[in-house]
């Protein structure tokens, strides 16, 4: 990160800052959605939902953690544990996974402005996978995802 | 999504969890981007993401006077179409600021002043979200194509935050037209 030569209280974030925020949100998402899947009934659509999440921020986490290690960054570690709230209820899943997509779009997004090429248009589509992901766990649509 | 202290038990504080990924992302969109220039500062028709804007508040444009004339034609549609002209304007008004034409206002209700040839609503409801679905996803893949091509950071992250809300837009559609 560095400050910005023209104005001292603006802040540009390093590509590779951004690229681990966004990890660190994957690990999340990926503990997220195990610890869901493993505590919902078994066989429901909501496991499966949340199942198929899984996979997906999964292949997320292992994509960004492929690029760094190619850059010759060391990609940040899982936390050992993470506060989830409770998860008693559908609803508690729904505000859990609403509030983890719209995390991660507005990570995603601040990977696009620091990136080019493949890895933006990666990014960008980050973006809008977890902004309809959102939808699907029950969020609301928004004019412009992740700037708010 | 934030770790929580490793000798926490789950489930005391899910702030920490759900805020994840937040910090830097409010730094990111702190920094310095063509976008937050001032009326004194810019000729906005010399930087090289203009054009990039000016397509996309045209076919924004384009795209709420089709939600707006569609909604005109199925009376049935309009409240479930509200929402979208309600983000449709909002997107317009921050792509005005951003082209930076402050004479620019968005299309009346029922009229095309951007299309020189409106496309004709389909005659059944399901048939014209269909086509507005359509729209979105065109919309979707424009901002796409023209984020790996802006210059400025502040223009790629806003043409990526449209696209992802066409995505959306689009979800919403498909849900709508399977109630029309």
């Amino acid at each position: 990160m560095r400050t910005h030569d023209e104005d001292p209280t603006a802040v540009e974030v390093d590509p590779t800052d951004a690229l681990q925020n966004a990890l660190a949100g994957e690990h999340g998402a990926v503990y997220a959605y195990g610890f869901v899947a493993g505590r919902v009934e078994p066989g429901s659509a909501i496991q499966r939902q949340a199942t198929s999440s899984y996979a997906v921020h999964r292949k997320r986490r292992d994509d960004l953690i492929a690029l760094l290690t190619r850059d010759e960054q060391t990609p940040v570690e899982p936390a050992p544990a993470y506060d989830t709230g409770a998860v008693a209820t559908t609803a508690d899943v729904r505000r859990l996974a609403q509030e983890t997509e719209s995390g991660l779009v507005s990570s995603w997004l601040a990977v696009v402005g620091v990136t080019s090429g493949a890895a933006r248009t990666y990014a960008v589509d980050a973006t809008s996978d977890s902004a309809t992901a959102l939808l699907a766990w029950g969020g609301d649509p928004s004019a412009l995802p992740g700037t708010e | 999504m934030r770790p929580g202290p490793q000798h926490r038990p789950l489930g005391v504080d899910r702030r920490r969890l759900l805020v994840g990924g937040g910090l830097l992302t409010l730094v990111a969109v702190s920094g310095c981007s063509w976008l937050d220039r001032t009326p004194s500062t810019p000729d906005p028709e010399v930087h090289p993401d203009h054009g990039l804007l000016a397509d996309a508040r045209q076919q924004q444009a384009d795209l709420l006077d089709a939600v707006r004339t569609t909604a005109a034609t199925h009376a049935a549609l309009a409240t479930a179409l509200a929402p979208l002209v309600a983000r449709a304007e909002e997107r317009l008004a921050e792509l005005d600021r951003a082209v930076g034409d402050p004479t620019a206002t968005p299309p009346s209700a029922g009229t095309s002043p951007t299309s020189a040839s409106p496309t004709p609503v389909p005659a059944r409801p399901a048939a014209a979200v269909r086509a507005l679905a359509t729209r979105s996803q065109e919309a979707q893949a424009a901002r796409r194509e023209d984020c790996g091509a802006a210059t400025d950071q502040g223009v790629a992250r806003l043409l990526a935050s449209l696209s992802a809300g066409y995505a959306q837009d689009a979800v919403v559609l498909r849900t709508t037209r399977a109630a029309a």
